[in-house]
């Protein structure tokens, strides 16, 4: 087995555990941004699956629009709406949720399109799916405007994971408090970075890296959410306890 | 990603007390230690440089929306 076949299945448990895991938290505190964040953390999961069984089996239009969709176009953008909605507490924040919600439908409508398009014959056993997916999909003026959709979600992404991990390291950095949680937001913020650095490299051509890239995300990613919310648990298990004994 | 309402509850706190300069913290939750070189300088540092890199990728996607940067 190649290095490429192995790296999408490690991140694929990495981050199976810690959708999981967030998940749980959303289930005790019900926050909307720890679902957005394990509904991104899913895609996410689910783009680094869909590697991993390209890696090992032959061509299927299902695992590749679930590659595609949620692996390279909408992630980032829900778990960064997620740390959004953490830090702003305004109402138009709701008016983009409901405009990620529309764009991911729509972004989904376009990806069957050009999968009907798509040149199946291209697609090459044994390749990396990110170093042959441009062989494979319609080009834009051809039914592939989802690749147009592509950079929106993703500079949103970047700029609200990547950018409110870094600007929550900041605060906390300023106030002299919480260590814990600037070491984990930097954490987040790399890890964030390092799959967008891969993700653009795939753009312009050199997807040799992706999955390298997203091991290292979801490893940091994970690290830092680990990190930046151990010292809350405490405070979270007398809120439960409180709920409980109120109910 | 990381929780970071608990940090805006506390800014709020000390503007509205007005008595104390450093913001009061959850029972779980601890201060930077003064005079570190990991958070007084080493940490900064990555956060402007991660800042940096961020900044660069978006200009690169949307290099890549506006056909500066080829689209393959």
């Amino acid at each position: 087995m190649s290095l490429n076949q192995i790296l999408p299945f490690v991140s694929s448990v990495i981050m199976l555990i810690f959708t999981l895991s967030v998940f749980q938290r959303y289930l005790v505190r019900r926050r909307l941004h720890f679902l957005f964040w394990a509904i991104g953390l899913a895609m996410f999961g689910a783009g680094s699956f869909a590697e991993a069984y390209f890696a090992i089996s032959g061509w299927s239009a299902t695992i590749f629009f679930i590659w595609y969709l949620f692996g390279a176009a909408l992630n980032a953008a829900w778990i960064g709406h997620g740390s959004l909605l953490l830090l702003v507490r305004k109402r138009w924040v709701h008016v983009l949720t409901g405009l990620l919600i529309v764009g991911s439908v729509i972004a989904a409508v376009l990806m069957v399109q050009a999968l009907s398009k798509a040149n199946v014959a291209a697609y090459v056993s044994g390749v990396p799916i990110s170093e042959q997916y441009r062989n494979v999909m319609p080009p834009i003026n051809q039914g592939g405007t989802v690749r147009l959709t592509t950079p929106f979600f993703n500079i949103y992404g970047l700029l609200t994971l990547a950018g409110g991990a870094l600007w929550s390291a900041w605060l906390f950095l300023r106030k002299q408090v919480l260590p814990n949680r600037v070491i984990g937001n930097v954490l987040i913020a790399a890890g964030a970075l390092s799959i967008g650095f891969a993700s653009a490299l795939t753009r312009v051509g050199n997807g040799s890296f992706l999955y390298l890239g997203e091991l290292v995300a979801a490893v940091l990613m994970y690290a830092g959410f680990v990190m930046a919310a151990a010292p809350g648990t405490e405070a979270e298990v007398a809120g439960a306890a409180q709920q409980a004994s109120a109910a | 990603m990381g929780d970071g309402d608990e940090i805006g509850r506390s800014e709020s706190a000390v503007t509205q007390s007005g008595q104390s300069d450093r913001p009061r913290l959850k029972p779980g939750g601890s201060r930077i230690p003064e005079g570190s070189r990991l958070y007084g300088r080493l940490l900064p540092a990555l956060i402007v440089g991660l800042g940096v890199l961020m900044v660069v990728l978006i200009v690169v996607a949307a290099g890549v929306l506006l056909g500066f940067v080829p689209f393959r």
